[in-house]
């Protein structure tokens, strides 16, 4: 596995938004599925870089980072020491944050159940 | 016997049809929002004031929709703004989309249209596109942006050029004040309310297995457009987003959490009309016990682009409720309208410097 690499969100898009496919073809969950999942596979430390993007919206971020671990690829711990968020607002890192853990909350209390 | 001649059988065969035509003739109804026609042209007058923050205005805005609908497709409209003194951008911007729609299912309609007396307000209609919407050539004016839609199809083809326009324009307002509370929060925040606005209405507003009728549109369940107006004055920045889909308390009723939480939140909903009630339940889902797990951001996220904001306001109109929020006292108000409005509107005013906030977008 290779070390680390950036991902430039505004490659893909400068309009970060909508959750699926009924918000557009570029949306948080086509991203994580084609950009963000194959970079895992390739590397250990994923940089996700916001910077030159117009902003960011909970629903793109949290289908990103809480479908991540909603769709079982890897779990909290993981995924807070694998990936990194880069963009100058700490508010939106804090928040992206609470998406992975509370997406790990519940899957955790479904396990249990 | 007297001989019957030739005009006597034209008599009776004139009234024998009279009188099957009688009793053929469908009841007649009087519709109070048709407008009378000389020469195949009807003409509606715009009234003085063109808003939706009083409840004399919307129901006179409502009125205005309401003929609009009323005039056969393949009749000839005059419409008179003349006596026009008084403009909203949230008012004009409903009355922008139902003119799209209309000129959309009548290509042909030979439209003519009388200005206002008052220069400001025919300068201010011409800033926002509405003349452009009408046949004229659309004259930009610096710092101010033109009333702009994307439909489902150019969503569906990643063409959101207008949206982008939009958010720089908010952006743009923002970064030109020093604003009182964080500048980051408030920048992102614009964003993130405009774009989840945007969104909703592909996730809930036009959603395929949903459909509607209005009594003020024509065929709605075919427009699929998410329409949005800013303006930027004193310090305020004022942004209106709508459509024409079927609305908060309709998408929120055939939610499955939807009884739990109403029944939960009953005794919080007195005196509210049953749209109302159904806007506060849709509220309530970000931060109830029924919540999806990542779900109920959007709602929120527009609100809190005005909680961050000393002096914001927010107001959502959907069915026959409406809305209110005033982040200066953390307070919400709602009020029942007696007309439905078609889909939902949402406007925000923003103070932009520590001085403003109360002033009116006139």
């Amino acid at each position: 596995m290779k070390t680390e690499t950036t991902l430039d969100v505004s490659e893909y898009t400068d309009l970060p938004i909508g959750r699926n496919h009924l918000d557009g073809p570029k949306n948080g969950a086509d991203y994580r599925d084609n950009h963000v999942i194959p970079a895992l596979d390739e590397y250990s430390t994923v940089k996700i870089d916001f910077t030159k993007t117009l902003g960011t919206t909970p629903s793109f971020l949290e289908e990103l980072f809480g479908g991540l671990i909603r769709s079982g690829y890897i779990d909290t711990s993981n995924l807070l020491n694998r990936v990194h968020v880069i963009y100058k607002y700490e508010s939106v890192k804090n928040n992206i944050k609470k998406y992975i853990i509370e997406a790990g909350d519940h899957l955790e209390k479904n396990r249990k159940k | 016997m007297k001989k019957r001649k030739a005009s006597d059988l034209n008599r009776e065969r004139i009234s024998r049809r009279r009188a099957a035509y009688c009793l053929t003739r469908p009841p007649y109804k009087y519709n109070p929002y048709s407008t009378p026609s000389v020469l195949g042209r009807h003409t509606i007058t715009l009234p003085n004031t063109l808003s939706v923050f009083s409840s004399n205005t919307r129901e006179k805005l409502y009125i205005l929709l309401r003929q609009l609908r009323e005039i056969p497709l393949t009749s000839k409209l005059t419409l008179d703004f003349s006596n026009l003194s008084k403009i909203k951008i949230s008012a004009v911007l409903v009355l922008f989309a139902h003119l799209e729609i209309l000129l959309e299912n009548n290509r042909n309609s030979r439209l003519i249209w009388k200005k206002p007396a008052d220069p400001t307000i025919d300068a201010k209609l011409s800033e926002l596109g509405l003349w452009a919407l009408l046949g004229e050539k659309y004259r930009p004016v610096e710092g101010a942006i033109r009333i702009c839609s994307v439909s489902s199809a150019q969503n569906q083809i990643d063409e959101k050029q207008p949206l982008r326009d939009a958010i720089n324009y908010a952006k743009n307002a923002i970064s030109s004040y020093e604003m009182p509370d964080s500048p980051e929060d408030t920048d992102n925040a614009s964003f993130a309310a405009i774009s989840e606005s945007f969104t909703n209405v592909w996730q809930h507003a036009y959603a395929e297995d949903l459909q509607k009728s209005h009594p003020t549109l024509i065929n709605p369940s075919k427009i699929q457009k998410w329409w949005i107006a800013q303006t930027h004055i004193d310090g305020q920045l004022f942004m209106a987003v709508y459509d024409v889909g079927v609305g908060i308390p309709f998408s929120t009723r055939r939610r499955p959490w939807y009884k739990f939480l109403h029944s939960d939140i009953l005794h919080t909903l007195k005196g509210m009309n049953s749209d109302s009630r159904d806007i506060q339940t849709a509220l309530a889902y970000g931060t109830s016990r029924y919540k999806q797990q990542g779900r109920g951001n959007g709602l929120p996220t527009m609100k809190r682009f005005v909680e961050i904001n000393p002096n914001g306001e927010l107001c959502i109109i959907s069915g026959k409720g409406v809305y209110k929020y005033k982040s200066k006292d953390n307070r919400e108000e709602f009020s029942n309208l007696e007309s439905s409005y078609p889909g939902t509107l949402i406007q925000w005013n923003i103070a932009l410097t520590e001085d403003h906030g109360n002033a009116d977008e006139d």
